[in-house]
């Protein structure tokens, strides 16, 4: 093959947002090799300022469509935490089930329709229909349905909430919707173990790549950390010091991205449902745990590809922990609750979450009316961004033998695997056809 | 018999957006049509209009379409009748192709037994919040027609 060639992959698909991949090679030897997110900033921290405490839950929701739980949640943490706020443990509980929900959305959105199709050899899930895997895909659109109806009946609605306010819940579902929804959870059991033997069929397609690198995760002494936890790193380990973030997410800026990149221990770190599971395997429910291991999945694992399988298996584990925590809701007793009163004061808040694609901080300062004078958002695929490069800079010398188009494609899939979530990373918003 | 009306665009492309305004528009009329119709407001789409579709036995989508006509200019058709010009084959999170995921509804059998498609013909679909001024023109026509259409429908008139 040719000593020279490119690889310019302009708006990379089947990933959220706009990024680029570029790679010019010249007498075999690489010239530029680069991971560009193209997006344009959307100043979500300016438009904070000026802001009631109570705006800016609704208002930091819209900085993502897949992710309007998570950001949901970690402001109201922010928030509660800057007002001294301790809210129920019934509201806890309903806030880990509203999280499960947006894991689930989110992890077999990716797994489905965006990843699988490069395992199965096809460009988007629509050729699948009418082949062999029409009847996973409807697996995979039931799940992906069980998931949004969950995050509705938690949250008001399945996108952008409007239950979740400060200090509680607007409005919570019933006794009787909660078992049916607890039904419907146990009966999509035999859907995902389905997908996952399908995906388990072409796992051999994901590529055999490893780079150690640190990972970094919430982590919490008695469950799996979703809701909450303590940052903890896979090099360093636990860092109790939670206002003080910026010292592990050390966020820099690059000169070919709109996004800003993070780094910590090495010179990337990577966050999202393989560095949850190389933190915390040990703490997932049994099921989750056999996913993991019909697929080999071990920690430490350093291959990044291995991000989807680790979705699967916190798909399974959310599944089971949402049964085993409605369980928990009703044995205490559903109770109508008013929202923890708010008394006004000046203060600063963090509040940290994973989401589905790993830690996600949001910080504010108030003053003493509650209204924000300051504010700041740290998105778990920012603090991927770096990790994606070095990714790259390690893969591509590996793999320079194959056929430009090869290249390409593994390229693509390495960047699909963390799922990376662009328009928050930098943040914008680009839609729609005629 | 579920019943819907999907307002399917992106009001922030102008054009795009008819099918929010005009969904707006019927729901302040609500009244002078038929009872018991869901009305949605299907945003941008996406694979989640996949999951509206499966609710309904009767469904009228309302979205721009390329009609090569002037603009304001409708027409109502259903899916069969016509076949997606667009050349990509790939969805993001953001935006998939209206007529392949209505394609997918079929090919998965949840596709409402009668779906309708009222589609008008966009000027300017290019970034902001404003209807370019023909379609804004446009507005109490394609409303009335939109009327006639959904009483015929709903009614079971138009098969």
């Amino acid at each position: 093959m040719s000593n020279d060639f490119s690889i310019h992959v302009e708006h990379l698909t089947r990933v959220e947002g706009h990024g680029n991949i570029e790679l010019d090679v010249k007498n075999g030897k690489i010239e530029k090799l680069q991971w560009n997110v193209v997006e344009a900033p959307r100043f979500f921290e300016a438009m904070l300022r000026g802001q009631q405490y109570n705006e800016l839950r609704p208002i930091t929701s819209r900085i993502c469509g897949i992710c309007s739980i998570g950001h949901s949640l970690a402001s109201l943490k922010a928030t509660e935490d800057a007002l001294g706020i301790k809210i129920t443990e019934q509201t806890a509980l309903l806030r880990r089930l509203a999280i499960h929900g947006e894991n689930m959305q989110s992890h077999i959105l990716h797994i489905g329709y965006l990843a699988a199709p490069d395992l199965l050899g096809v460009g988007s899930v629509f050729p699948l229909i009418g082949s062999k895997h029409t009847d996973t895909v409807l697996k995979i659109v039931k799940l992906h349905r069980l998931a949004n109806e969950m995050s509705d009946l938690i949250c008001g609605r399945t996108i952008h909430p409007i239950r979740l306010i400060v200090g509680g819940f607007s409005a919570i579902p019933t006794e009787k919707q909660l078992l049916a929804l607890r039904k419907r959870l146990e009966e999509s059991r035999t859907a995902t173990n389905d997908v996952a033997q399908v995906i388990l069929s072409v796992a051999d397609k994901l590529p055999d790549f490893t780079r150690e690198t640190e990972y970094i995760a919430l982590s919490h002494d008695d469950e799996y950390a979703l809701y909450d936890g303590v940052i903890n790193s896979t090099d360093t380990g636990k860092f109790q010091d939670y206002k003080n973030y910026q010292s592990i997410t050390n966020e820099y800026f690059v000169s070919h991205s709109t996004a800003k990149y993070a780094k910590h221990n090495r010179k990337s770190y990577m966050v999202g449902a393989l560095a949850r599971f190389n933190l915390n395997s040990s703490q997932l429910h049994p099921k989750a745990k056999d996913i993991a291991k019909m697929f080999g999945l071990k920690p430490i694992n350093c291959n990044p590809f291995m991000n989807t399988i680790a979705q699967l298996v916190e798909f399974v584990h959310s599944t089971e922990d949402s049964i085993h925590l409605i369980d928990k809701i009703l044995e205490r007793g559903l109770k109508e609750e008013k929202p923890v009163k708010v008394k006004v004061k000046a203060g600063r808040g963090v509040g940290l979450v994973e989401v589905p694609r790993g830690i996600l901080i949001h910080d504010y300062t108030l003053n003493s009316k509650g209204y924000c004078t300051k504010a700041n958002c740290i998105i778990p695929t920012n603090q991927n961004h770096a990790n994606i490069q070095l990714d790259m800079e390690k893969m591509v010398p590996e793999i320079i033998d194959r056929p430009p188009k090869e290249i390409e494609l593994t390229l693509e899939m390495l960047v699909r695997a963390y799922d990376p979530c662009i328009s928050c990373s930098t943040h914008y918003l680009d839609v729609k056809f005629v | 018999m579920k019943a819907g009306i999907i307002g399917v665009g992106n009001p922030l492309r102008r054009d795009d957006g008819i099918g929010i305004v005009l969904l707006e528009k019927l729901i302040e009329k609500k009244s002078d049509l038929p009872e018991g119709i869901e009305y949605i407001d299907g945003g941008t789409g996406g694979m989640n209009l996949l999951h509206i579709l499966a609710l309904f036995d009767v469904a009228l989508v309302i979205d721009a379409v390329k009609l090569n006509g002037c603009p304001g200019e409708s027409k109502l058709f259903k899916s069969e009748d016509v076949r997606s010009k667009k050349s990509s084959i790939n969805i993001s999170t953001h935006e998939s192709d209206v007529l392949k995921i209505i394609n997918l509804s079929k090919e998965l059998g949840e596709i409402p037994d009668q779906l309708f498609i009222f589609g008008v013909q966009p000027k300017d679909v290019s970034q902001g919040d404003n209807l370019s001024p023909e379609l804004q023109k446009s507005i109490p026509l394609l409303t009335s027609n939109l009327k006639n259409e959904i009483t015929k429908i709903f009614d079971g008139k138009r098969k």
